[in-house]
């Protein structure tokens, strides 16, 4: 197997401190803004092990669509920033981050040795870092799509109309007359 | 021992009952009509259907015949346990065929003459709907392979009897007796209970045909005190639903019900049960001698009790009653001599001539504006001709007035006993000589004399409704006694072949048994004794009645104690209901509220405490759940990697 | 390390970055994002395993993530618009309805 080359240690870093700022940031714009930069990053190692398509519908889709739509909220609403810590409540962060911290270290431990030479998730199967020929092309991909996973892509289908009729309606105005105090 | 019957299969049995049940359930749940003309209507086509399929079925088995296979209708299935299999199959005998023209016939005409005696009633489908039911249960009883089936029926014949006693639910007394008569037949259901489960423990099978064929006699594979225990408990179960004692008490009670439900339930058919069924499974009890005594001296004394008690009474329907409870302490003696055909024989005379009385009864007391007291009755006969020569029919039955229908019976319980021994005979012949008395007197009472009230002066005839069934009945009571009649006269034997037939080739003889056979002189001095005892006993009590202008007064120890029942109905509320009630009381008190009341409130505290407690957890912030799901992957992770 | 180990350390890191601000930060909007970036993490260790196998299956499972992320985020926002509009918030914290 191969070592990960240097660029791939760069956006590495790159995807760890982007993300790391969206969580801390104290401006949802911010917030927003560095999640685009994560998600496109994401997108260039798709590119850095050869899965060219995928990056570009990551780039396209995540990074293009939905984090506009997250900045245009966050702009239409117009959020003031919060503070990430509040007088108080400190050692709920501290148990947050231990959890977390957990959960990093766990995964890492019991997913990793699995992957490495002769671990229970190795099979043997491609040890090189080039791309196996046709294996992450558009063709192959769409071909399965089209096969092998056509029941769950048409529900996806049915799952997209219902997510536009249901942000038409959420969208609308309510024509009822406030009620006071609202919903909540 | 095992025969091999031809086995018929027919699916025309389970209709018998389906028609009665149709007709309760079209009357009681769909039509719900206050007509009584519909309703009645409605429930005799019933009930005249099942009567006409019996007919064919006779006709087409044969009911007076020697050589009989088994007709089986194998409807389905009830329940399988284990080993314990009970299918519902209803089957065909020549008994049951008796039995069967006996409850829809009688049955018929009785349904015919409610639907006059009960023309001014308010819902009277509710009314027919219970006597449909009534009878689709009893033809469970008698129709059934085995003997689940026969539980079957054995508990609805009670439930509807319970439901008719207290028809008139609005008056205390009446849903009083309609309990009394519930629980006391619970006491009795309760030995059948035992029974079955006696069965189930130690026979395996409650097919009534391999009960008798295997188990009876010395070949039984199991021991016979099992096989004892078992008729114990079904004539235990017998004494609560044929009304013996202890368990008589409900019966003159149950009179409280509408009178053609006194006629078909309490007189003709259900009372009766209990000595069908112990003659369907004859052979068994032959094999038992032991259970065949109690049977006999049970069935004397309350053969004697109710007649005493009879003697005095002046409710019309309760000198019926008591002697109701009389006539089936004969059958039980009958039994208990080891003459089941005898049993048998009375049962089905005593269904044409007592169902007979209790309608005459009824056209009287609905002549009489529902007064039942006989000493504000005299001089009907008059004034309601029909229903007098009836009664007088039915009157000259019951006592054996020659050559009527209960001459033959009763002359054959006693011949029969005489065969057992000088010492029932004696006994018995003084209940019959007694019956005769309180019957003539019931009879005198009523249609001789003077009108002794405003309401016997003004009586009326009942309608054609009414007087058809009683016509018809009346010459049943005259006829049916031919069926089965002496060597001596006639010498002829049809229900004896019948029964005969009906035991699956088993004899039917008491194991020990030296019947010693009557000469044809001895049955002709026995005949006539029996004869002109009870002739004269009726002609004696005719005479001191006859007159009788005023009202009567009685009294005297002896009188007192007959009029008050002898005190029995007392000694029972002292002896158990009044410790049953202080014990139920305090059970309630200390089980009811302080155990299980109290483990529900421990129980009840807990759950809200504990709910109260859990409620913290449940804050209605979406972090924190979102804070359980990741504490508690976290906590999986940990475990996967350090722990395990 | 390789590079399967690599990718698949570099999903589970962007996958704790979620976790961590989804249980913290109290603006439901950046809970979403959080929401987003796990979704992210999730992909990029699909992708690299689909490659490394050299079968397209994990790529097409992408697929269908990236499509149901994209209805998701569409539908939360607009539901967080609609709330806005009633009370003027989207702090998490600000709604407790479901407190039993």
């Amino acid at each position: 197997m191969k070592d990960p080359t240097v660029f791939q240690y760069l956006l590495g870093t790159l995807i760890f401190a982007t993300s790391m700022l969206t969580v801390l940031g104290k401006n949802p714009v911010m917030s927003a803004m560095n999640l685009m930069a994560t998600l496109f990053l994401t997108g260039l190692m798709y590119f850095s092990v050869g899965a060219y398509f995928v990056g570009a519908v990551q780039i396209l889709i995540y990074a293009g669509a939905i984090s506009v739509l997250f900045i245009f909220i966050v702009m239409l609403l117009d959020l003031k920033p919060r503070y990430f810590q509040i007088p108080g409540r400190k050692p709920v962060y501290f148990l947050a981050g231990g959890i977390s911290l957990l959960f990093f270290v766990g995964l890492i431990v019991s997913v990793l040795p699995a992957l490495g030479e002769n671990g229970i998730l190795d099979f043997g199967l491609i040890a090189t870092n080039e791309l196996v020929s046709g294996s992450q092309t558009p063709e192959a991909i769409s071909l399965r799509l089209l096969s092998k996973y056509m029941l769950p892509f048409q529900v996806t289908a049915l799952l997209l109309l219902a997510a536009v009729m249901g942000v038409v309606v959420l969208g609308k105005k309510n024509k009822l007359p406030e009620s006071d105090g609202g919903i909540f | 021992m095992d025969q091999v019957f031809a086995v018929e299969n027919t699916s025309l049995l389970r209709w018998i009952i389906l028609f009665p049940l149709m007709g309760a359930i079209l009357n009681g749940l769909i039509l719900r009509s206050k007509n009584v003309k519909l309703s009645g209507l409605v429930a005799t086509a019933a009930s005249a259907i099942a009567f006409f399929i019996c007919l064919s079925l006779v006709n087409s088995y044969g009911i007076f015949t020697e050589d009989f296979g088994q007709v089986l209708d194998p409807w389905f299935t009830w329940f399988s346990v284990g080993r314990i299999h009970v299918p519902f199959h209803l089957e065909y005998t020549p008994l049951t065929g008796v039995m069967l023209l006996v409850i829809t016939g009688i049955g018929t005409l009785i349904h015919i003459f409610a639907t006059g005696y009960m023309s001014e009633e308010k819902s009277p489908f509710r009314f027919f709907s219970y006597l449909n039911l009534f009878l689709a249960a009893m033809l469970v009883l008698v129709l059934s392979s085995n003997l689940v089936g026969v539980f079957l029926g054995w508990e609805g014949v009670g439930l509807c009897s319970y439901l008719l006693i207290g028809y008139w639910y609005e008056d205390n007394e009446n849903t009083a007796a309609g309990m009394k008569a519930f629980v006391t037949n619970r006491i009795g259901d309760l030995g059948f209970f035992v029974a079955l489960f006696l069965l189930a423990a130690y026979v395996g099978t409650f097919q009534i045909s391999e009960l008798v064929t295997i188990f009876a006699g010395e070949s039984s594979p199991v021991e016979g005190g099992v096989i004892l225990a078992v008729l114990a408990c079904i004539f235990w179960a017998s004494t609560g639903k044929s009304a013996q004692i202890p368990l008589y008490v409900w019966l003159p009670d149950a009179m409280a019900g509408p009178t053609p439900v006194s006629a078909l339930i309490h007189a003709a058919t259900m009372v009766t049960s209990g000595i069908f069924v112990s003659v369907r499974l004859w052979p068994l009890f032959a094999s038992q001698p032991a259970v065949l005594d109690w049977i006999l001296w049970v069935g004397m004394a309350t053969a004697w009790l109710a007649a005493l008690i009879a003697l005095s009474q002046r409710d019309i329907k309760k000198v019926l009653a008591y002697s109701t409870v009389s006539q089936l302490g004969f059958m039980f003696v009958a039994l208990g001599v080891g003459a089941p055909v005898a049993a048998f024989f009375h049962v089905v005379t005593h269904a044409f001539f007592k169902a007979l009385l209790f309608l005459g009864a009824g056209s009287v007391i609905h002549g009489m504006h529902h007064d039942q007291d006989m000493f504000n009755m005299g001089g009907l006969r008059n004034k309601m001709p029909q229903t007098h020569a009836t009664f007088l029919i039915g009157t000259l039955a019951i006592i054996g007035f020659p050559l009527t229908a209960g001459f033959f019976s009763k002359d054959m319980i006693l011949a029969k006993a005489f065969e057992h021994g000088p010492l029932a005979w004696g006994l018995l012949l003084l209940a019959a000589v007694l019956t005769a008395f309180y019957m003539l007197r019931a009879y005198t009472l009523t249609f001789w004399g003077e009108a002794r009230t405003e309401h016997a002066k003004h009586a009326h005839e009942s309608s054609l409704w009414m007087a058809a069934p009683l016509m018809l009945l009346a010459a049943g009571a005259l006829l049916v006694g031919f069926m089965e009649t002496p060597p001596i006269l006639f010498n002829v034997h049809g229900l004896e072949m019948a029964i005969k037939a009906s035991w699956y080739g088993m004899s039917g003889e008491v194991v020990g048994h030296h019947g010693r056979h009557l000469s044809h002189a001895t049955e002709w001095i026995l005949l006539l004794v029996t004869s002109a005892a009870s002739l004269s006993v009726a002609y004696f009590s005719y005479t001191k009645f006859r007159d009788q202008k005023s009202k009567l007064s009685a009294s005297g120890f002896a009188v007192e104690l007959s009029q008050n029942k002898f005190y029995v109905d007392e000694a029972y509320q002292i002896v158990f209901l009044r410790p049953l009630s202080w014990v139920a009381a305090r059970t309630w008190k200390f089980i009811d509220v302080y155990i299980i009341n109290g483990t529900l409130h421990v129980i009840r505290d807990g759950m809200r405490i504990g709910g109260q407690v859990l409620s913290f957890a449940h804050t209605g912030n979406l972090q924190t759940y979102a804070w359980y799901f990741a504490a508690a992957v976290a906590i999986a992770l940990v475990f996967v990697n350090w722990v395990v | 390390m390789d590079q399967l180990q690599f990718l698949t350390a570099m999903g589970i890191t962007i996958f704790g970055m979620g976790v961590l601000g989804f249980l913290t930060r109290r603006s439901g909007i950046v809970a979403l994002m959080c929401l987003e970036l796990m979704l992210n993490g999730v992909n990029l260790c699909l992708v690299s395993f689909s490659h490394i196998h050299g079968s397209a299956d994990g790529s097409a499972l992408m697929m269908l993530i990236v499509l149901v992320a994209a209805a998701e985020a569409a539908l939360a926002l607009a539901l967080f618009v609609a709330i806005f509009r009633q009370s003027s918030s989207v702090e998490l914290d600000d709604y407790r309805m479901l407190k039993g």
